[in-house]
């Protein structure tokens, strides 16, 4: 939400992108790696796959800042067993990850942008319980919210259809790196920890 | 585009809580155990999964996790006091030096180990821990409750894991624990002692040994004095039922399968051995009296042992033979809840001896006494499957209620058409309620003992797996839900107050190494 709010804020005040072609605005999806053993409540996989949007201001013809947002929503059933009885219960969590950074790319040809980026991150996560789905007053319909800072650093290459001198061109783009967030606390049902592989795909615009 | 940027504000937004992903199952042992402690101001609840314990306010707030510096509640045990909760903790600590060990899965598995304390927590709160040997598993506590003896429940000896996890088990051990002073201290007493008693002013225990009576000095920790109970000492003797006479020169004890009763004289250090008509199944010291009843499973008597008058027995015949004996305000209430066949109870007055017989529809699962000593009520269980078609066939093929009433020979059965889970008494103003729980249902049932056949009703929001008594005269009630509930009942208002939830507490494993330190 801050980036966005950024993002916002630097539209407005900043003059108009020097280098037609640097802004940017895309629909993306990716992943980021969950060794975290308590992810298993929440999913079967080994990492956080998100959707979301980004968007990027041109500051220079070779730098920008990018700001995006991704969202998940993972979850299932919790299924105990006492030894004669088995009994579930309904789990899920939603993230929403907001990341912004500068991105520093090189046009190696007019369609092929190579670039390099960091980006600090903050995750929102909300998990949510509820042991009896056919009574909406049950008592047991639990929630738990937590905040954590992190970073990632990635390489990516953007693909850029068109000639420059259209004012909008549509773009693909592809990134790889590393990501790291602090556990996420969501009292009192214990922490989480996103760290390792980082992917991200973007299908959008340049303009 | 402006209004694009806006979108991630949107979804935030919107986030419908009838939304419910499908794309995992996750896998836990049940997360709370329904075996809960109730203490002054709340009840403690262990998590197995999460290696945790919790106490839930019975005042309303939210409930919290005790914090055990990383360690799992193994065994929790209740003071007399109510307050003082003795909690057998374990950790894990890892014998590997690599710093960069910093999770259980980091440490070789060789390296890992299971750590053990005697952890105190009271309010809620740890306390004082103890270094005493993990497999001391059971507590016996004084009459005033401020010392306990810790020492191997004689049941546990297959089971307890405590007792692989040690290079060394000392089964002649038993520990000392001082509440007050908070301190603990490991004594030698005799071979698998597992059965205790105290004399009134709790200066002395009398500890029953394998085939042995020790006296133990609770001041000194000296044994005063060893009785052999056999010349054998392999022999094992099962202690069935001891007691103290009033004055606490005499140590009465019964032995399983034996007809002997033992006499010990704590004054003159000698036994007697008074031989008694069958083997007793159940002895009472009546202070009031100075008397002791014993019963027999086999034999249809009770015997009273008059202690004035050089413990002279008197028989006293019944209809069938009965195994307990349960005190009453004055004399005693007998049955039996191991023989299918007996659906009698007897009230014995132990001033003259004189006996009221109760009949009941099924035989005896369980017997309670209201605190106004005016009421009785037996949980009877059914003898058969259903297949008939009398009434006979329908009573005895159903659980029931049996309400004898205490000061005339009245005795009701009521029929119940569920499992009874849990059943509790609770004196008002002018009547005693019983409280009975049954197994599915969403409500809790509240029969009038003054008039059985009034049932009155309280809607729970979850079926209840026990109801308890709080020490502040409510009741709790656990109920089978998944994340934990439990609730608290005001008998007077009939006010229900229920807490959610606390079994989701650590539900998110935690692999990090416990920060606490080794005793």
């Amino acid at each position: 939400m801050f980036a966005t709010l950024l993002l916002s804020l630097l539209s407005i005040a900043s003059p108009a992108a020097e280098a037609a072609g640097q802004d940017e605005l895309s629909f993306s999806w990716g992943s980021l790696g969950a060794p975290d053993e308590g992810w298993a409540l929440f999913s079967d996989r080994d990492r956080l796959d998100s959707v979301g949007l980004r968007g990027g201001y041109g500051i220079t013809p070779a730098l920008s800042a990018v700001a995006g947002w991704q969202y998940a929503f993972d979850g299932g059933d919790l299924w105990t067993w006492d030894g004669e009885d088995d009994g579930a219960a309904a789990v899920a969590l939603t993230t929403h990850r907001f990341t912004l950074g500068p991105k520093a790319r090189y046009e190696l040809l007019p369609w092929l942008v190579p670039y390099a980026t960091v980006q600090g991150a903050l995750i929102w996560g909300r998990a949510r319980l509820d042991d009896d789905l056919s009574d909406d007053e049950n008592l047991n319909q639990l929630r738990a919210g937590g905040v954590a800072p992190g970073a990632l650093g990635a390489l990516g290459l953007d693909l850029v259809a068109f000639s420059t001198d259209r004012p909008v061109r549509p773009a693909f783009g592809v990134e790889l790196g590393y990501g790291w967030v602090a556990p996420l606390a969501l009292d009192p049902l214990g922490e989480l920890e996103f760290r390792g592989f980082y992917a991200n795909w973007s299908l959008g615009a340049r303009f | 585009m402006r209004a694009l940027i806006l979108l991630p504000l949107l979804v935030s937004a919107c986030d419908p809580w009838s939304r419910w992903p499908n794309e995992s199952s996750y896998e836990v042992d049940r997360l709370w155990d329904d075996d809960v402690i109730a203490a002054d101001g709340g009840l403690y609840v262990s998590l197995p999964q999460a290696g945790a314990l919790v106490f839930v306010p019975s005042a309303g707030g939210e409930a919290a996790e005790v914090d055990l510096g990383g360690a799992e509640p193994v065994r929790l045990t209740l003071a007399p006091d109510q307050r003082s909760l003795l909690v057998t903790s374990r950790w894990s600590v890892c014998d590997d030096d690599d710093p960069d060990i910093e999770t259980l899965g980091d440490c070789p598995e060789d390296e890992l180990r299971s750590v053990y304390a005697l952890d105190l927590v009271v309010d809620g709160a740890l306390a004082q821990s103890f270094d005493i040997p993990p497999y001391l598993n059971a507590f016996s506590f004084t009459h005033g409750g401020t010392k306990a003896l810790a020492y191997v429940d004689a049941e546990s000896y297959a089971t307890l894991d405590e007792l692989e996890d040690q290079a060394l088990v000392d089964l002649n051990a038993v520990a000392v624990l001082d509440l007050e002073a908070r301190s603990a201290e490991v004594v030698s007493v005799g071979f698998a002692a597992n059965n205790f008693l105290f004399n009134e002013d709790d200066s002395l225990a009398l500890v029953l040994a394998q085939s042995q009576a020790i006296v133990l000095d609770l001041g000194t920790l000296d044994v005063n004095v060893r009785y052999n109970l056999t010349l054998d000492e392999d022999e094992e003797l099962d202690a069935r039922a001891a007691d103290f006479t009033p004055d606490g020169r005499y140590a009465l004890i019964a032995i399983s399968g034996s007809r002997d009763l033992y006499k010990l004289d704590l004054e003159i250090e000698s036994i007697d051995i008074l031989s008694m008509d069958g083997v007793p199944s159940d002895l009472y010291v009546d202070s009031a009296t100075d008397q002791t009843a014993v019963v027999y499973a086999g034999q249809a008597q009770v015997d009273v042992i008059d202690h004035d008058a050089s413990f002279l027995v008197e028989s006293v015949e019944l209809e069938t033979p009965v195994t307990e004996i349960t005190a009453l305000e004055t004399g005693v209430l007998l049955y039996n809840d191991a023989n299918d066949g007996v659906k009698y109870l007897y009230r014995l007055d132990m001033e003259d001896l004189e006996l009221t017989p109760y009949v009941v529809t099924n035989p005896v699962n369980e017997v309670m006494i209201s605190d106004s000593g005016r009421y009785a009520l037996a949980v009877l269980r059914p003898t058969q499957s259903w297949g008939g078609s009398s009434a006979d066939d329908y009573t005895a093929s159903h659980y029931g209620l049996g309400v004898l009433t205490l000061d005339d020979d009245d005795a009701l059965s009521v029929t119940l058409t569920g499992t009874p889970v849990g059943v509790a008494l609770v004196d008002a103003a002018d009547t005693t309620y019983a409280l009975v729980l049954v197994e599915g249902e969403e409500e809790l049932l509240m029969l009038d003992l003054a008039s059985p056949s009034m049932l009155e009703t309280v809607a729970m929001p979850a079926p209840a797996t026990g109801i308890g008594t709080m020490p502040d005269g409510r009741f709790w009630i656990t109920h089978d839900e998944e994340l934990g509930m439990v609730s608290f009942l005001e008998p007077e208002t009939r006010a229900l107050e229920s807490v959610g939830g606390f079994a989701a507490f650590g539900l998110i494993p935690d692999d990090s190494l416990p920060e606490r330190e080794e005793m």
